[in-house]
């Protein structure tokens, strides 16, 4: 099957280079929004990591604050409300009333 | 009196204040997310896939139905008021509903998206539940050789019907057919393309796959768009439409009902292509088309009664054979699949409580959104107020707490990110990534119909050919295929129009 499917996409890829002609290239799009992207990945990729170490609640909590006071420059007091009832709500949500287990972090278990 | 037995079963379940409750939220986080630009329902049900596991499988599949139709209703909303598509079937809704709302009839423009998706959802649901049953019976007859077949023709057919080229279709088919291939070998038990990561032992999951797609790449794409926008506020006073508008909507919401409910069983974006066939419909069918596009009523009142007909449609291919019509029913499929339901012809015989609870589901759902719009629409649209610079991080949040809850693994979350940014560049080179998400789900069912077959033949593959109903659905597949090679479509719809 994956020999079968490996010939088809060769095959769709060749006639897609052949019908297409001059295909639209990834230069000439708009990619004004490329900077945004960037960061979203980044700060995606940093909460990844942080997730099972930090645990939710806090891993949530900086992820959104980072976003509304450093990328959107909205006011810290507001953000950090915003950002702890998010982290602390949907914790509660799913990890307690869902019974989803979600990870509390080493220095929250340490707390309780 | 055997169908009507079984929908007393399915509304005994339905009636259940519990599955009454969930239904309410699905329908209500629906209608939020078809409004909100930028996150449609496949985001929506994919989000709320987390929350259902520690329901039952019937409960599950009634909200995030709920999900699926109260998106339909929602995105109609912002296209009225505001001439922006909560989500891409509401596209036609914005030409003529705008322009109502700019001659100061905002308020019957809702009503009547309002009342023909009621109308709509609840004749399409009668359709549902008088053609699933005998369709999945015929369905039971098939065995591995035929559901190769019908997997094969219904990709075919999906990008064939969709919008856009053909071949790149075709292509995100199979890469999504290749990614579903990742995993332990049902057959042999070796695992492929794991690269030594025990999470990918499983396979790639739908749940990642999709968020990333649809959800996180969408928020790429759109982050900077936009700030608060400005919303009409109609009265609920002044949502009653008159008697004419009633009378000129009556035959549209008629006809794009049963439009949207014969494309909703195609494979394809049906709720998007029956609300561009039934605009195309009524404006050439019309004594004075040249009322469409300055606030004609039946451009409002065709594509809303078909987007909404077209996602009872949907369902039968899923609930009677298994085989989901769209990236939407593939979401709802996997979300069975997790919890050991497998949708398919003999669903309904084995748990009738789920499929008649469901279909029972459905007509309460109707009438739960009728109450939520329209008496609603005001409060709802005040959620457009608020700027997306403070939307877009917590959609990001929820797009990562839903992709990790499922499994409880960060290789998932890694899997999520590096297919929303796939999906940021393949959107940006005009590739729909339906398809691919769609090949993930089905890859494992069609490699195992084929290996299956070849495993009753001894490895002759003229197996697909000397059974009926596998060769003629094979034949269908070559003659779309050699039709396409060689009719003039193939060029223009390969992308040469775009240039």
């Amino acid at each position: 099957m994956p020999r079968l499917l490996a010939v088809l996409l060769v095959l769709a890829a060749l006639g897609l280079l052949v019908h297409a002609g001059s295909p639209a290239r990834l230069v000439d799009t708009n990619l004004a929004d490329f900077p945004i992207t960037t960061l979203i990945v980044l700060l995606l990729a940093a909460a990844t990591f942080a997730l099972e170490r930090a645990g939710y609640r806090a891993t949530m909590f900086a992820f959104l604050l980072l976003f509304l006071v450093a990328v959107e420059r909205r006011p810290a007091w507001l953000s950090a409300i915003l950002s702890g009832g998010f982290a602390l709500g949907s914790f509660y949500l799913i990890n307690d009333v869902l019974r989803v287990p979600l990870p509390a972090g080493t220095w929250m278990r340490w707390i309780s | 009196m055997d169908i009507l037995s079984n929908l007393a079963l399915g509304f005994s379940i339905a009636l259940t204040p519990q599955v009454l409750a969930y239904a309410f939220i699905g329908c209500l986080f629906g209608t939020l997310v078809g409004m909100l630009p930028g996150v449609g329902p496949l985001t929506g049900i994919s989000l709320l896939l987390p929350v259902t596991y520690g329901l039952n499988p019937t409960i599950a599949i009634v909200m995030l139905a709920g999900v699926y139709y109260g998106a339909m209703y929602g995105g109609s909303t912002t296209s009225i008021l505001m001439r922006i598509p909560g989500e891409a079937a509401s596209v036609m809704t914005c030409i003529d509903g705008y322009a109502m709302t700019q001659k100061g009839r905002a308020g019957p423009a809702l009503a009547i998206a309002a009342i023909g998706s009621f109308v709509a959802g609840t004749v399409s649901v009668v359709g549902l539940m008088l053609l699933a049953p005998p369709i999945a019976a015929v369905a039971l007859k098939f065995g591995p050789p035929e559901y190769a077949a019908l997997l094969t023709l219904g990709l075919l057919v999906l990008a064939y019907l969709s919008s856009g080229s053909t071949l790149k279709m075709l292509l995100m088919a199979l890469v999504g057919l290749l990614v579903g291939l990742v995993g332990i070998d049902q057959m042999s038990g070796f695992a492929r393309f794991t690269w030594n990561v025990a999470e990918l032992a499983d396979g790639v999951g739908v749940v990642p796959v999709a968020v990333g797609l649809f959800g996180i790449s969408e928020i790429m794409l759109s982050a900077r768009s936009s700030g608060a926008l400005k919303v009409q506020k109609p009265r609920l006073a002044d949502l009653v439409p008159s008697r004419e508008e009633m009378r000129a909507s009556a035959a549209p919401i008629l006809r794009g009902t049963l439009i949207g409910f014969l494309i909703g069983v195609v494979p394809g974006s049906a709720h998007i292509i029956s609300s561009f066939v039934s605009y195309a419909l009524e404006k050439k069918i019309s004594r004075h088309p040249e009322r469409f596009g300055h606030g004609a009523v039946e451009g409002v009142a065709g594509p809303e009664s078909a987007n909404n007909s077209a996602t009872s449609g949907a369902f039968i291919p899923l609930l009677a054979l298994g085989i989901p019509s769209g990236a939407v029913p593939a979401v709802m499929l996997a979300a069975l699949m997790i919890h050991g339901i497998s949708p398919g012809p003999q669903l309904i015989q084995s748990r009738p409580d789920i499929f008649w609870g469901f279909i029972a589901s459905m007509y309460v759902g109707n009438v739960v959104l009728l109450i939520l719009n329209l008496p609603m629409v005001g409060l709802f649209v005040n959620l457009l107020r608020i700027p997306y610079a403070y939307l877009y991080p917590f959609i990001l949040a929820l797009c990562l707490l839903g992709v990790y809850s499922t499994n409880q693994s960060t290789v998932d979350v890694w899997i999520a990110i590096g297919f929303g940014v796939l999906g940021y560049f393949l959107r940006k080179l005009d590739f729909d990534t339906a398809p691919l998400v769609l090949g993930v789900i089905l890859a494992p069912m069609l490699e195992l119909a084929i290996r299956q077959s070849l495993a009753m033949s001894g490895g002759d593959w003229s197996i697909f050919a000397k059974r009926p109903i596998a060769g003629t659905m094979l034949a269908l597949v070559a003659a779309l295929v050699i039709y396409n090679l060689f009719s003039r479509g193939w060029r223009t719809r390969v992308g040469l129009e775009e240039k």
